[in-house]
């Protein structure tokens, strides 16, 4: 089965305070760039096994709303290596888990 | 009554939950998460730092396959709390709302805090919080719903039971140090470790016994 690299680039909801993202600024400021607001953010990389680009799209999307991202404060969107990747932001997922 | 403390790889206030919930009159027993847990009245999840807490804390953990089997005792009314870490499990897999993230002052909070009991009249006790990871955090709809359904359990005040930012430590919505859906429950203090006057205080039993009562496992 072919591999598919795919990127899921995972980001605090907006209305979150991001305390790290303020220390960056911080020094930032300090240092004098002319820079208003830094927020972090994480990339993470997958090699996927999947028979066609759109199943690697899926397995994705599935591990970004199920493990990757955490719907109650952030939200996560694909990015393939490939180019094919959908790069629709997309807002958490319903409840978490198979009780809910 | 027969008490599991789940352990995980890198659960570390798993023997201190031992020796505190015995320090109750509870018989608690560790299982290492592969294990079964076996017919038992309770869970305890402990602190520590699950699974290196990567991803986020208590992320890995709450997809384990120990949590599936702890969502299913908690389908079926057998009590769950957490502790710190655990408490960052329970809300990763969604058995409790809102989510804990960094605080708000970037710094891993070791220090004895307040905490009062939500309710009239709750008691105020004095338990050791440690976690980097402890401010709460969740939507406005969801606060509502925390709100209008009960789910606060405890929240950070002054040695009086006052709610101010200046006795918040992390910078928790609302100042919830803890929370209460049913039988799921999970806070960040640690009782555990104010079980013995040696160590700074023993309002963790008091907090463990009223826990033991409220979910009718009290010996």
């Amino acid at each position: 089965m072919p591999h598919f690299k795919r990127v899921v680039a995972v980001d605090l909801k907006p209305a979150l305070l991001d305390p790290e993202g303020e220390a960056i600024l911080g020094v930032l400021q300090h240092l004098g760039y002319p820079v208003q607001d830094v927020r972090v953010g994480r990339r993470i990389e997958l090699t996927v096994s999947a028979d066609g680009p759109a199943e690697a799209d899926a397995v994705a999307a599935a591990v970004g709303d199920r493990v990757l991202a955490n719907p109650v404060m952030e939200t996560f969107r694909l990015e393939g290596a490939d180019g094919t990747g959908a790069g629709a932001e997309r807002p958490g997922g319903g409840p978490r888990g198979s009780a809910q | 009554m027969s008490v599991a403390v789940l352990v995980f790889p890198g659960s570390n206030c798993d023997r201190d939950a031992v020796q505190g919930l015995s320090a109750v009159g509870l018989a608690a027993h560790r299982v290492w998460h592969r294990d079964p847990l076996g017919d038992v009245d309770a869970v305890v999840l402990p602190g520590g730092f699950s699974y290196g807490d990567y991803l986020r804390s208590g992320a890995l953990a709450a997809h384990s396959p120990a949590l599936s089997e702890v969502r299913r005792l908690a389908r079926r009314g057998v009590p769950i709390l957490g502790i710190c870490n655990g408490f960052q499990i329970l809300c990763e897999a969604g058995l409790l709302p809102g989510a804990l993230t960094v605080n708000r002052s970037r710094q891993f909070r070791c220090t004895w805090e307040h905490v009062r009991v939500e309710g009239a009249a709750g008691p105020v006790w004095a338990l050791p919080i440690a976690h980097r990871e402890g401010r709460w955090w969740a939507d406005a709809a969801t606060r509502a719903r925390v709100a209008s359904e009960g789910e606060v359990w405890l929240r950070y005040c002054g040695p009086d039971g006052s709610l101010s930012d200046a006795h918040n430590p992390n910078g928790s919505l609302d100042h919830v140090a803890g929370l209460a859906r049913g039988r799921v429950m999970g806070l960040m203090p640690h009782p555990e470790r104010a079980t013995d006057a040696l160590l700074g205080g023993t309002d963790g039993v008091a907090l463990l016994t009223a826990w033991a009562h409220q979910v009718g496992v009290a010996s």
